[in-house]
């Protein structure tokens, strides 16, 4: 299907261009940066679930020698309640806010309460215990199903349901309903020979990065501000700010430091509002860093789940409908992706008649954030274990049944509308046709399999390449590289340009020095960004072409570009002229060389992937280990396949971890008992076989190289899949993760009648 | 009042004055710079911080600063020498093992530490010695194989 | 000509589910489904994306519709 095209560059794996840096210890990274002469803030943060301030007095921790300023919820200027989109992301601006500093009420464990600027970290700690606060304690609700009762603890007195009509007079934890509808599900179960229904319940994981939250910010006496952070887009940490402070954005200068991981968890501020108006008040720079205890207690997670679902199918194991309700935990703040789940449930297959409807639903845990596919994984796992329950029912091959129903180029999604090119159906046959999909088992082991879809997007994207005079490039983007981009991005130029991956030098510019870009994620930037960088390279070729015909006194349309050089025929003999002459001779044929491409990248494909897992259970324990694992998935194209295996392998794990280990684990007073990473079980080298990848590559006709993004999909399937492997390990399914040890015990005992 | 300490970074001798609660961690990245050394719990579970102390491998936020009086200590900025990539610094680039780079340093020092003891450790055992570093982006297969490739590029090196 | 699909919230203050409206591009046919189902002004951008011929666009004013384009209007997407 995709046409095979000899590329010099992409497709290749050379070091990236920050890599040595990276294994030396030179990167810098958000907390590698300090000023001279500034102050250290720390944050003050509710032990409660939920309560409501009273009082705060500061006096006494102002009282304190070093301690150069305090701030709370009133010090952040009341902004407006509606929706402001930046960047493609939709945040409500006063929830933000309030999150950031809590007013009136604390809503969560965590919640931030006040920050203080002092001289040193210890004084900045005296000054934290010297903050009296009273407190009115009020119930609380941690539950999803619990928060949606009429009797539960409510935390917003004004929030009332939205999408039910007529709107509902008595306020509720349910911020909003969401209703999708294709064709008629009551026929659809009518038509259909056999059903499946279940309950299943998610925990709320976090993004797990290992660099911990940090930020440097000054703000000078004309009140221009500089913040050097890490993040996901400098160009948002610039917008939010702004927005919240009510500052231009002119006045803001945000310096991108190198991210230490940030899987969706870094789309949205923490820190760097509050550094600024340290900043501002104390007149000196302010650096601020969170403990990895407030990561967990703070800043992500993603949300947790109920879902119940129901599929009915006819014996030869076409679906006929799917329905189901999703309740999702916004956390304390409205805004859960329940819809993202609702739409990406059943995306992968080819089913007339769908009804889902999703619930968001606050509870008194941190604002979820996003993470990789936000909302998709969950809901992916109930579908892909009704699927697994389907094919067992049917005496089905779990591929086979999937394949039955893939979707395909034209089949109408579940969301509405209808595919383009997408390969799904590539990678439910490369799975069949895998090594591992054939590889015997022996007791107590079990193979399951589980497929997931991500939208993709595009965006707005910028790129500037600039020739340098010795015929070297620097290529200027606005977007953090997170996983390996500024790779990607030299291996484009290069291409396009014809001239060696060494002679281009990729550039991540601060939001002063480049033009704007959407913040990395979504799966976009190799994608998006890097149709700038080739729209930008190709016009710098057109230049290279225009110069070339000045100096050999030919019109332009002689000229042609391969190879990093120009030719023409000139009285008969080839003449040619590489990048580097022509760079030389710039002064002469109108100055420097360089081209700008600023766009709304559009036509982002689909991305489609398929995995398989091994797993044997220790029936004494309920332990799980996963054996042997492979990701299938449809990439389009991989600009750097190492890079492209890598986001597979590492998307396999985070969900291997949602399946097996991750939760958080909360005490009777709502507190949070596993604040580390010790009791929080992220998956360690130990735990995990090799994760095998196969990159599929249905090419993806609106890029020029064909790509489609990656960096969502692979944490879709694994949920489903493993959880499919232990049932069929086992004979026992369980539907509620993580599958821990006690977890899986429990479930085999009562099976055993223990 | 702090105290006064005398060591040996990456074989040159120093000086620093530190508080009694502040770490090895702290000194090295605050009073020394040397920054390649990374904090992602403060609790020893992360790895991010493994430094070489006397020549064992440790999680620097669990060592006081003024515990290290007269040690040699080796961090990340001393595992490359004179200018050359040491063989696992090299691996990790060829074979993509990092991701976003910030466990990098940790896992560089804790992989040298297993193979300066076992040249040829088995898979299970590469997986079992960094078993205490987190790694949240790659899944550890690259990172797992770099350090077997290091291991057998090292071991036919010395058959020959 | 594009042939318009509203589902949930939008289908509900409309009381269509489908529509045919007369637009060359994405801002025409805004402005067309708001002065035919003035229920729907306000509601037409507010944490929603547009697909038009199945494809997801990202600040879609100005993209042009064929005669036969499907236009799709569904939730915005987020990111991770």
């Amino acid at each position: 299907m995709s046409e095979v095209k000899d590329y010099k560059w992409v497709g290749k794996r050379p070091v990236r261009p920050d890599g040595i840096d990276k294994v030396t210890g030179r990167a810098n990274f958000s907390a590698d940066f300090s000023l001279p002469g500034m102050l250290h803030g720390l944050i003050l943060r509710s032990s409660y679930a939920h309560a409501r301030i009273l009082s705060m007095d500061f006096s006494k921790a102002l009282a304190i020698p070093g301690v150069k300023a305090i701030i709370s919820g009133t010090d952040m200027p009341l902004v407006a309640m509606e929706d402001a989109v930046i960047g493609g992301q939709p945040p409500n601006f006063r929830d933000l806010s309030a999150n950031l500093l809590a007013r009136d009420k604390v809503l969560y464990e965590g919640h931030a309460i006040a920050a203080v600027a002092a001289t040193s970290l210890q004084i900045a700690r005296q000054a934290l215990d010297a903050i009296d606060i009273e407190f009115e304690v009020l119930p609380h609700v941690i539950d999803v199903q619990k928060a949606m009762e009429p009797d539960a603890p409510l935390l917003h007195e004004n929030q009332f349901t939205q999408g039910i009509e007529p709107r509902p007079k008595i306020p509720s934890n349910i911020a909003s309903r969401y209703e999708q509808v294709l064709g008629d599900t009551a026929a659809g179960f009518a038509a259909a020979e056999v059903t499946v229904s279940e309950e299943f319940t998610t925990q709320p994981v976090h993004q797990g990065y290992i660099e911990l939250h940090s930020c440097t910010a000054q703000v000078s006496a004309d009140g221009q501000a500089q913040i050097w952070c890490s993040s996901q887009g400098q160009f948002m940490i610039r917008a939010f700010c702004a927005h919240l402070l009510g500052m231009n954005i002119s006045q803001i200068r945000v310096t991108p430091m190198e991210i230490g991981g940030g899987f969706g968890g870094k789309t949205t501020v923490y820190l760097e509002p509050l550094a600024l108006l340290l900043a501002k008040k104390s007149g000196k720079p302010v650096k601020m860093q969170m403990s990895r205890e407030e990561v967990f207690t703070s800043t992500g997670p993603a949300s947790g789940s109920f879902i119940s679902m129901k599929i009915g199918a006819r014996k030869d194991g076409t679906i006929t409908a799917a329905e189901g309700i999703l309740c999702y935990q916004a956390g304390a703040f409205a805004g859960s992706p329940v819809r993202l789940g609702c739409m990406t449930a059943f995306a992968p297959y080819a089913i007339q008649n769908v009804k889902l409807i999703g619930y968001d639903v606050v509870v008194n845990r941190p604002k979820s954030a996003a993470y990789r596919a936000p909302g998709a994984p969950m809901a992916a796992f109930a579908a892909e274990s009704l699927l697994d329950m389907l094919a067992i029912k049917l005496n089905m091959d779990p591929l086979e049944l999937r394949l039955k129903n893939a979707a395909q180029m034209g089949t109408q999604a579940p969301y509405g509308p209808k595919f383009r090119e997408i390969g799904y159906i590539e990678t439910l046959r490369a799975a069949q046709q895998h090594p591992h999909y054939s590889a015997p088992l022996g007791p107590n082991q079990g193979r399951g399999v589980a497929s997931g879809f991500w939208f993709n997007i595009g965006g707005q994207s910028s790129a500037a390449i600039n020739i340098n005079e010795d015929g070297t490039a620097i290529v200027t983007t606005g977007n953090p590289d997170i996983g390996g981009s500024r790779a990607s991005m030299a291996i484009m130029a290069a291409e396009v340009l014809g001239i060696d991956f060494d002679k281009v030098q990729p550039v991540i510019a601060d939001t002063s020095s480049t033009a704007y870009s959407d913040l990395t994620g979504g799966s976009r930037v190799t994608f998006a960004v890097g149709m700038a960088v080739v729209e930008a390279a190709r016009s710098v070729v057109a230049v290279l072409k225009q110069r070339a015909a000045l100096l050999w006194e030919i019109p332009e349309t002689e000229v042609s570009w391969s190879d990093g050089q120009a030719s023409a025929v000139i009285k008969g003999h080839t003449s040619i002229l590489s990048l580097a002459d022509i760079a030389a001779q710039s002064a002469n044929t109108g100055g420097p060389i360089a081209a700008q491409a600023n766009i709304n990248a559009q036509g982002a494909g689909p991305g489609f992937g398929t995995h398989i897992c091994d797993v044997e259970v220790d029936p004494e324990t309920g332990r799980v280990t996963v054996l042997r694992y492979t990701a299938i998935q449809d990439v389009g194209k991989a600009i750097h396949p190492a890079y492209v295996e890598g986001q597979l392998q590492g998307g396999a794990v985070q969900g291997i971890g949602w399946a097996l280990n991750e939760e958080y684990l909360y005490d009777e007073s709502g507190k949070m008992m596993n604040t580390g990473f010790l009791d929080y079980r992220m998956p360690v080298a130990s735990d995990l076989p090799m994760i095998d990848t196969v990159l599929v590559e249905v090419a993806n006709p609106r890029h020029p190289f064909g790509v489609r993004g990656v960096g969502e999909v692979p944490i879709i399937p694994p949920l489903g899949a493993v959880a499919n492997a232990v049932a069929r390990a086992t004979g026992t399914r369980v539907f509620n993760l993580p599958i821990s040890p006690p977890r899986l015990l429990a479930a085999l005992n009562k099976k055993r009648g223990r | 009042m702090k105290n006064h300490v005398k060591a040996v970074v990456n074989g040159e001798p120093v000086e620093f004055l530190c508080e009694g609660t502040d770490t090895l961690l702290d000194v090295l990245r605050n009073e020394l710079h040397l920054t390649g050394t990374k904090e992602g719990c403060g609790s020893g579970d992360c790895g991010a911080c493994s430094v070489m102390l006397n020549n064992r491998l440790v999680c620097s936020c669990l060592v006081f600063g003024s515990e290290v009086s007269g040690a040699d200590i080796e961090t990340i900025e001393g595992m490359s020498k004179d200018g050359e990539l040491h063989p696992l610094q090299q691996k990790f680039l060829d074979n993509a093992a990092l991701q976003c780079g910030i466990c990098t340093p940790g896992f560089l020092v804790a992989a040298k530490a297993l193979l300066d003891r076992q040249p040829n450790p088995s898979e299970s055992e590469v997986r079992y010695w960094l078993a205490g570093n987190l790694c949240r982006c790659t899944g550890y297969d690259k990172i797992v194989q770099s350090v077997l490739d290091v291991a057998a590029d090292m071991t036919t090196g010395e058959r020959r | 000509m594009a042939r318009v699909y509203l589902s949930g919230e939008l289908s509900a203050l409309a009381g269509i589910q489908e529509i045919e409206i007369a637009a060359n591009d994405i801002r025409s046919l805004l402005r067309a489904l708001e002065n035919d189902f003035p229920a729907l002004k306000g509601h037409l951008s507010k944490g929603l994306a547009i697909a038009v011929d199945g494809e997801i666009v990202n600040a879609p004013l100005l993209e042009t519709l064929s005669p036969a384009s499907e236009v799709h209007f569904i939730p915005a997407i987020e990111a991770g």
